[in-house]
């Protein structure tokens, strides 16, 4: 994939210029327009177009040119393969497995925080800063590691920095990462506390995904496109029939758990997860997931081009001085720091320096994966930012805004809301905690009715706690 | 509607976990790494004892602030939580300093434009961020603010939001100078990654040859050693 089409041709040339036409003006109506209310359609358009020329005319110079990727070098997979943790591994799953590894909650959290500065400042970071610095930083180090036995990025420090550089970046890593995955498994216990369908369709993707990785590496060897269509079937199954288990109660009561006991049944999983050889769990859940998440934003994508929603946040709001009521600090540098994901991420070096290149058939791969990868992050922050964005403003500022600054009525929420500008009424709030509440009595025992606090607690549990 | 609100919240999991249990596999790769240069047969991920040992590590090191966090609303990762992302932007100015020197020392300093832009970029929004976080004399930015603003509240005998006893209030206090005196560890940690990335890159340019240490060369033979 690191190749691409022959760029001397005149029809290549025609199709590259069109896009390239068709990017900027899409970009220029996204980010010129003032007053009206803009097409979601068009930032859709520009986002994809950028990312095309990008990955083409940056991604692969940086990879070819600067880099000086090599195609005849073997891997480390081919060179330690071990059948455990190097293993060779097919460019699509391994591209599966690296989008969904670096694609964590901040793709969908970090933009829809950013929105309340409007979706211009945001969305101009997820985009510059993934193709100039996120796509970079993920096709770099994966590329460093790649060269050096799959070695992690805190021993790459080592070995190039001297070792007091390498015990100090080396703590400080590891530090980072114990703090990235405890909140993100956290993140995990509070989305499915209590939800009966969404624990047993996520507890199903891991008899599936050893079911295709035991037919990828035993039944029907190297037969991708078998494996892919007979998971995507099983995990279509899980999610609707999930929808029976949690209308069941005698099969609901199997898959409601407390959070102390996901905690430790997410930490067993973690472990066996790690221990396990790669191919047989770990890829092919990954790959799995990534047909979801890919499949499901490629149609939030297509819906958005038929519908053409307005986006109804404006381009930029008072809240760029950093009085934001959602998260508080100003556009430099915390715009920044919410945005990380979509953008860049240090997280993704992690993972560009451990399973990663532990798998990577080829260095001529590394552009599609690691570059490529990130484009795909970034395009999922864009939708995040378009889904904060089409809502009505007052709404989203009621859903995302804490407590002790809007109160806890719908009365008190639309008053304080229509005093920063932007007109909600009492009536549209209560009407919205109305439907996410019968959407939460679906799984809630009757007795166990929300508060209107507490189903705007339920949608902040991301933001909770960020100061 | 119903349906839809259960398929963004497997979506949300799904998401998340994948992240989660690569990251395992990932710090114990971290953990065998590190542990590795005082004891190096522990590096060797063939071995199924250290792969225990390395995972069991691992899930224990982020297991026990999830835990402590699931059952103690100010403890475990709630302590961390506010760091978050200022230390996963760190990370990626580490990284990206990282690549930096290694394009310097493969005498591709030409292109190191392509790294030096984004790695500036980062390590000076980090770094300002970080001190923000630790300085800032709002207390809705700085940790030492919100310490001093909640030290005052429990001296005056006042509960401030969170807190529901004077007890959680000293608890608000304690977790803002941990998260304070860590965020100045982060910054200093990018501080020191800085020096000695220029350190290197000045060695490199005088060095007129190559001094990357890359292991298996092209065209090697499949299976070979350390280079």
């Amino acid at each position: 994939m690191g190749t691409l089409v022959d760029t001397t041709g005149w029809q290549t040339k025609i199709l590259w210029t069109g896009v390239a036409l068709l990017g900027a003006v899409s970009f220029g109506i996204v980010a010129l327009n003032r007053g009206e209310a803009v097409d979601a359609a068009w930032l859709v358009i520009a986002a994809v177009c950028i990312y095309f020329i990008a990955y083409r005319f940056y991604g692969l110079f940086v990879a070819n040119r600067a880099l000086g990727v090599d195609g005849t070098r073997p891997t480390p997979a081919y060179r330690h393969n071990d059948g455990l943790d190097y293993v060779p591994t097919n460019r699509y799953v391994l591209y599966g497995h690296h989008f969904a590894a670096i694609a964590g909650a901040g793709p969908l959290v970090g933009p829809v925080l950013a929105a309340q500065m409007g979706y211009l400042p945001g969305t101009l970071w997820i985009l510059a800063g993934a193709v100039f610095a996120g796509a970079v930083q993920d096709m770099t180090v994966l590329f460093l590691s790649t060269r050096r036995d799959g070695r992690s990025l805190g021993d790459i420090v080592r070995a190039e920095m001297g070792s007091i550089a390498g015990t100090i970046a080396g703590i400080g890593i590891l530090l980072i990462c114990v703090i990235v995955l405890a909140v993100l498994a956290l993140v995990v216990v509070k989305a499915l506390v209590g939800s009966p369908w969404g624990t047993f369709a996520v507890f199903c993707t891991i008899p599936i995904a050893l079911l295709m990785g035991i037919y990828n590496q035993f039944i029907r060897r190297g037969h991708v496109g078998e494996m892919s269509l007979i998971g995507c079937v099983l995990l279509l199954a899980a999610l609707i029939y999930g929808r029976t288990v949690s209308e069941t109660p005698a099969l609901a009561t199997y898959f409601d758990f407390k959070g102390e006991t996901l905690a430790l049944i997410i930490i067993g999983y973690g472990f066996v997860a790690s221990v396990l050889p790669v191919w047989l769990l770990l890829a092919p859940r990954d790959y799995l997931s990534t047909f979801l998440k890919i499949g499901t934003i490629a149609l939030l994508a297509v819906g958005i081009i038929i519908v053409r929603p307005d986006l109804q946040m404006p381009a930029v709001t008072k809240f760029i001085d950093g009085s934001g009521p959602v998260w508080a600090g100003s556009v430099f540098p915390f715009l920044f720091i919410t945005i990380a994901c979509g953008a860049v991420s240090g997280w993704h070096s992690l993972i560009a320096s451990g399973t990663t290149p532990k798998m990577i058939e080829n260095e001529r791969q590394i552009a599609f994966i690691g570059y490529g990868g990130m484009l795909m992050e970034s395009f999922v922050a864009i939708m995040a930012m378009i889904g904060a964005s089409v809502i009505h403003p007052g709404v989203y500022f009621a859903m995302n805004s804490s407590a002790g600054l809007i109160g806890t009525t719908a009365e008190q929420a639309a008053q304080v809301i229509s005093s920063w500008g932007f007109v909600v009424t009492p009536n549209e709030i209560a009407q919205m905690a109305k439907d996410v509440g019968k959407q939460r009595l679906c799984r809630v025992p009757a007795g166990h009715r929300r508060s209107p606090s507490a189903w705007r607690a339920s949608f902040r549990h991301f933001s909770a706690g960020r100061h | 509607m119903g349906i839809w609100y259960h398929f963004a919240i497997l979506f949300e999991a799904l998401f998340i976990l994948t992240t989660v249990d690569a990251g395992t596999r990932v710090l114990r790769f971290m953990i065998q790494d590190l542990v590795g240069n005082a004891v190096p047969t522990f590096k060797e991920t063939t071995s199924w004892t250290n792969n225990l040992i390395g995972s069991a590590l691992s899930v224990v090191l982020w297991g026990y602030f999830l835990y402590v966090g699931v059952i103690d609303p100010f403890g475990g990762i709630w302590t961390l939580w506010p760091l978050f992302g200022t230390a996963n932007q760190m990370l990626a100015a580490i990284a990206l300093t990282l690549c930096t020197v290694v394009l310097f020392k493969m005498k591709r300093e030409r292109f190191a434009l392509v790294t030096i832009a984004p790695a500036t970029w980062l390590v000076v929004c980090t770094t300002i961020a970080g001190l923000e976080k630790v300085f800032s004399p709002n207390p809705n930015v700085g940790f030492i603010s919100h310490a001093l603003k909640y030290g005052e509240a429990i001296a005056a005998g006042q509960l401030l939001a969170p807190a529901k006893s004077a007890a959680e209030m000293t608890r608000i206090v304690v977790n803002d100078y941990i998260d304070a005196t860590l965020a100045a560890v982060f910054v200093l940690v990018v501080a020191a990654t800085v020096i000695y990335a220029l350190i290197n890159i000045w060695k490199a340019l005088a060095n007129p040859h190559a001094t990357a240490v890359e292991i298996g060369l092209a065209g090697a033979v499949a299976g070979g050693g350390h280079a």
